[in-house]
């Protein structure tokens, strides 16, 4: 039974089309907030307990202009305990857009999560806050399936050689 | 500069493995076309060079620049991504014809071995003159192109990074198919009429326009991710997706419609063979559609010759230093002083390993450099070893020994001793206790001074060194072999020094007649054979790793695997005991140890220690490796008995225990490495020298265990599975004569490498015990 939840989990984290996608994230939230539309992108789009990105664009509301080089903090913390929070700066350093402001959080558990965004210079704070549902970790091994099962595809490609080689013909030696 | 232009040209993606795909595709290319070019300027000119790199830029371009990130808020981003991936790198790289020069550009192993082959086999070459042929290019090209155009599998690729891997990857694959007739790269032969280019290309034309129309003139927005993302300046979803049907359409409507135009004229006004049906076939240095001319691809033949290779001494300084008399002695100096230094703190100094000389070196950087040394190099430790220092000082004592007694010349003494070793490290602990450590390495100076001084040769190094032992088995992993450079100079050699030495120099003390001698096993790379060779004829050259499992030749000094029951063992244990010593020191075999221990109401987990090696170490090897053998032996109808059958495969299970030892060590040395800084200290302040300052103490706790380690590790086993498995495969072909016969055959061992690779895996998983550090 396990298996199964496991394999679901994969191919749900492989497949689900969120509702929109941005520097390799999911629009979580996007509001006007003090003349600026501030929008929230999380990655991965199946979020697990582990390392979380969140990309933060700030554009002007009315011009939809990028702002850059914003004091972003994003911090996130349990529903069910509000005092554990957990924060990061979001830079343009650490985004690949970099129109965009990200930040790395680690969610060391499960559960329902609150994360909140804020614009430090803005009336209004926090600028923005959302829920997330965020599923248990994967055992260890499966973050490095890739790494461990590989041989499984050179093994599969020197089969396919040697079945296209020697089908034929006998082996010479 | 616009700060906004200015962050969108500084959003580049890192993507390693692309950069590194297209470098080294790249590198291969243009290693095969300089090899071309100098055979014929004129056919291969810098034109060509020009439009296969182009064709990978535009690759790069696509994937790992700007365009990427801005692909998920523009669809005209993302359609400019897709051109450059479907119109403009395929023609490039085709343009390039690249079919030659990548060939003659890949090592000659792979070449030879395994590209070859391939381009020979017939189902192959039909396979790709059939997918080549524009029927069947346009309908790939066609419907891949539709496919991931309609919109629940456009928003899927958008939304998940693997897919959108498989949609671009899908794309290059179909236009690399597509412009392959229209570019003929040579040496590509059509066997059909030029004239089927002209409505290839214009009914590709009309389905990109029909395409193109349908993004341009849609009323709404046909991929719902473009409407839910934020603006980025004043252009709207809708006007976006136009824009993106426009630049569809013009560029799609060049790409098509320009080389229709030259290909017209070429047919109207060119040569009049232009048109001609060829008949698809081999040309004399050509080939036919799709396929490969081979000759260039080299003959096994020319593998033969081991002068071609990589050479150790010839690396400028290197080569000088090694090929120096006293290289050897060189190197051994700084290892006895630091033996010295380990015996004098581990009998003297505090007896807490991580505290100690005897604690530090040995177990962690000792080891750690010993198995890294036989990755990249050999075996490098037995070069530099200290023990056999005073072996020196013994022949200048008692010159002529009595030879070493027939019935010991085997393995079997050594490997009791490497059993009682193994034990002895769990049992005692010996990582923990700096005065056993000292005490085993006065024993191996003690017991390398006696039998080297009584017998002849090196007695001590061949049949009783555990350690000699482990470097033996292991270095059959190495890259680089003592070896002849050219056979020929050794036939018309008269004299022999290699084996039976010169005024100066001794000849092989281990009895490995270089010209009959085949891989590192027994070699301890003391260089004498280099040395002695009056003819220069020895170097240390490039071999395959692992090369020389599966061969059961004859070899010097050694003989044929397949007879050598005592390697076959040795073998087994150094592969069990790599298993073993890695388990013993995860938390739960640990947990199991010491309730048993309890269970049994021990005070000393010596007992249940005991259990487990008997277990491991005798138990489990001789099922396996028992039932292995007759499974394989009754499974594939070999003639040889169990236990030879037992002792050539045992020979392939070597890699996989070499990736066990190398995560084992690498896991210790890379986590612990700096505590040697305050265990020297520390003796520095011992001896009463201040000079180094204060113990910080700090550096004796290991450090967190980074991903990097684990993938590392992981890679150690990935590759020993390969290994074994291929030298098992190769071993089950050389007795076989049919392919279901070798699999049938290779299949028990094939089971038995996956088995130990998983509790590899399982191990690396667990948590360990950090000996050797605070």
């Amino acid at each position: 039974m396990r298996n199964k939840v496991l394999l679901i989990a994969v191919l749900t984290a492989w497949n689900v089309p969120a509702l929109a996608y941005a520097d390799g994230g999911t629009v979580r939230a996007s509001e006007v907030r003090d003349g600026r539309r501030i929008t929230v992108f999380t990655s991965p789009t199946f979020l697990r307990a582990g390392p979380l990105d969140v990309s933060v664009l700030v554009q002007d509301a009315a011009s939809g202009k990028p702002l850059l080089d914003l004091p972003i903090v994003v911090t996130a913390y349990p529903i069910l305990d509000p005092r554990r929070k957990i924060s990061a700066p979001a830079t343009t350093d650490a985004a690949t857009n970099k129109l965009l402001h990200a930040a790395q959080l680690n969610l060391p558990e499960d559960g329902t999560w609150r994360i909140e965004v804020v614009v430090k210079g803005l009336e209004q704070e926090p600028a923005i806050g959302f829920d997330v549902d965020v599923a248990p970790p994967p055992p260890p091994w499966l973050g490095m399936s890739l790494w461990i099962g590989w041989p499984l595809l050179a093994i599969g490609v020197f089969a396919c050689h040697q079945w296209l080689v020697h089908k034929r013909r006998p082996f010479s030696r | 500069m616009n700060p906004f232009l200015d962050a969108c040209l500084r959003s580049w993606p890192w993507d390693p493995g692309l950069l590194v795909a297209l470098v080294l595709t790249g590198a291969i290319y243009v290693r095969g076309w300089c090899f071309l070019r100098r055979r014929d300027r004129h056919r291969w000119h810098a034109g060509k060079l020009a439009a296969f790199l182009g064709g990978l830029s535009s690759i790069f371009l696509a994937l790992a620049s700007p365009i990427e990130p801005f692909s998920y808020f523009f669809l005209q981003v993302h359609m400019l991504q897709h051109l450059l991936l479907m119109m403009v790198a395929p023609a490039l790289l085709w343009l390039g014809a690249p079919m030659f020069p990548l060939l003659r550009g890949l090592p000659q192993p792979i070449r030879v071995y395994w590209v070859a082959p391939l381009l020979r086999s017939p189902m192959i070459r039909g396979a790709f003159t059939r997918l080549t042929h524009p029927l069947w290019a346009w309908l790939v090209f066609v419907a891949a192109t539709w496919f991931w155009h309609l919109p629940r599998l456009y928003e899927l690729a958008l939304g998940s990074d693997g897919w959108h891997y498989v949609q671009h990857a899908t794309f290059l694959a179909s236009s690399l198919v597509f412009w392959y007739p229209v570019v003929r790269p040579y040496p590509s032969r059509p066997g059909w009429s030029l004239w089927i280019l002209v409505p290839y290309l214009l009914l590709a034309d009309i389905q990109n326009t029909l395409l193109s129309a349908l993004l341009t003139f849609s009323n709404r927005v046909l991929y719902a991710p473009y409407a839910e993302v934020p603006r980025l300046g004043n252009l709207s979803a809708l006007e976006d997706q136009a824009a993106a049907g426009v630049l569809l359409w013009v560029s799609g409507s060049v790409a098509f419609l320009v080389p229709l135009f030259g290909i017209g004229l070429g047919l109207l006004f060119g040569k009049k063979t232009v048109g001609k049906i060829q008949k698809p076939g081999f040309a004399s240095q050509g080939a036919g559609n799709g396929r490969i001319a081979l000759p260039l691809v080299g003959s096994v033949k020319t593998l033969r010759s081991p002068t071609t290779g990589f050479d150790l001494l010839r690396v400028p300084w290197l080569g000088r230093f090694l090929r120096w008399r006293h290289a050897r002695l060189c190197v051994q100096i700084p290892l006895l002083v630091l033996a010295g230094f380990v015996i004098y703190d581990g009998f003297r100094g505090p007896q807490v390993g991580a505290m100690n000389l005897a604690g530090v070196l040995p177990w962690i950087h000792w080891r750690g450099l010993l198995i890294l040394g036989l990755l990249v190099c050999g075996n490098v430790f037995c070069m530099a070893c200290p023990f056999t220092v005073p072996r020196k000082l013994a022949r200048r004592w008692r010159a002529a020994g009595r030879p070493w007694p027939r019935w010991l010349r085997n393995k079997w003494s050594a490997v009791v001793l490497l059993v009682l070793f193994l034990w002895a490290y769990e049992a005692f602990a010996l990582w923990d206790s700096p005065w056993l450590t000292a005490g085993i390495a006065l024993a191996f100076f003690a017991a390398a001074f006696v039998i080297d001084g009584l017998f002849q040769g090196a007695s001590f190094c061949k049949y009783v060194c555990p350690i000699g032992q482990f470097n033996f088995v292991q270095s059959l992993m190495s890259p680089l072999e003592i070896k002849v450079l050219a056979p020929n100079v050794c036939v018309s050699c008269q004299t022999k020094e290699c084996i039976r030495g010169s005024v100066d120099v001794p000849g092989c003390e281990l009895h490995l007649y270089q010209p009959r001698k085949s891989s590192n096993m027994d070699c301890t790379f003391c260089l004498d054979c280099i040395h002695a060779c009056p003819h220069e004829n020895v170097g240390i050259v490039a071999t395959g790793p692992s090369t020389q499992l599966w061969r059961d030749s004859f070899r010097s000094g050694i003989g044929r695997w397949s007879k050598r029951r005592d390697l076959a063992v040795l073998v087994v244990l150094l592969v069990f005991g790599a298993f073993a010593n890695a388990a013993l020191m995860t938390e739960p075999v640990m947990d199991w140890r010491e309730k048993t221990t309890d269970a049994l109401g021990l005070k000393s987990p010596l007992v249940a220690t005991t259990l487990v090696f008997l277990i491991v170490m005798f138990a489990a090897p001789l099922l396996m490796v028992a039932g292995a053998a007759a499974l394989c032996r009754r499974m594939g109808r070999l003639a040889q008995n169990g236990i030879e059958v037992a002792s050539r495969y045992s020979m392939c299970l070597a890699p996989l225990g070499f990736g066990m030892w190398l995560t084992h060590y690498c896991f210790h040395f890379f986590t612990s490495y700096a505590s040697v800084v305050p265990t020297t200290q520390r003796f520095a302040a011992d001896l009463g020298g201040s000079f180094l300052g204060v113990p910080v103490w700090s550096y004796a706790c290991c450090v967190t265990i980074a991903d990097w380690l684990l993938r590392l590790e992981i890679v150690f086993l990935d590759v020993g599975l390969l290994l074994s498995l291929y030298a098992g495969y190769r071993i089950a072909r050389s007795q076989t004569q049919h392919w279901p016969q070798t699999l049938a055959a290779f299949a028990p061992w094939g089971l038995l490498m996956i088995f130990l690779f998983a509790a590899g895996i399982w191990i690396v998983f667990q948590p360990m015990q950090m000996r050797g550090t605070m």
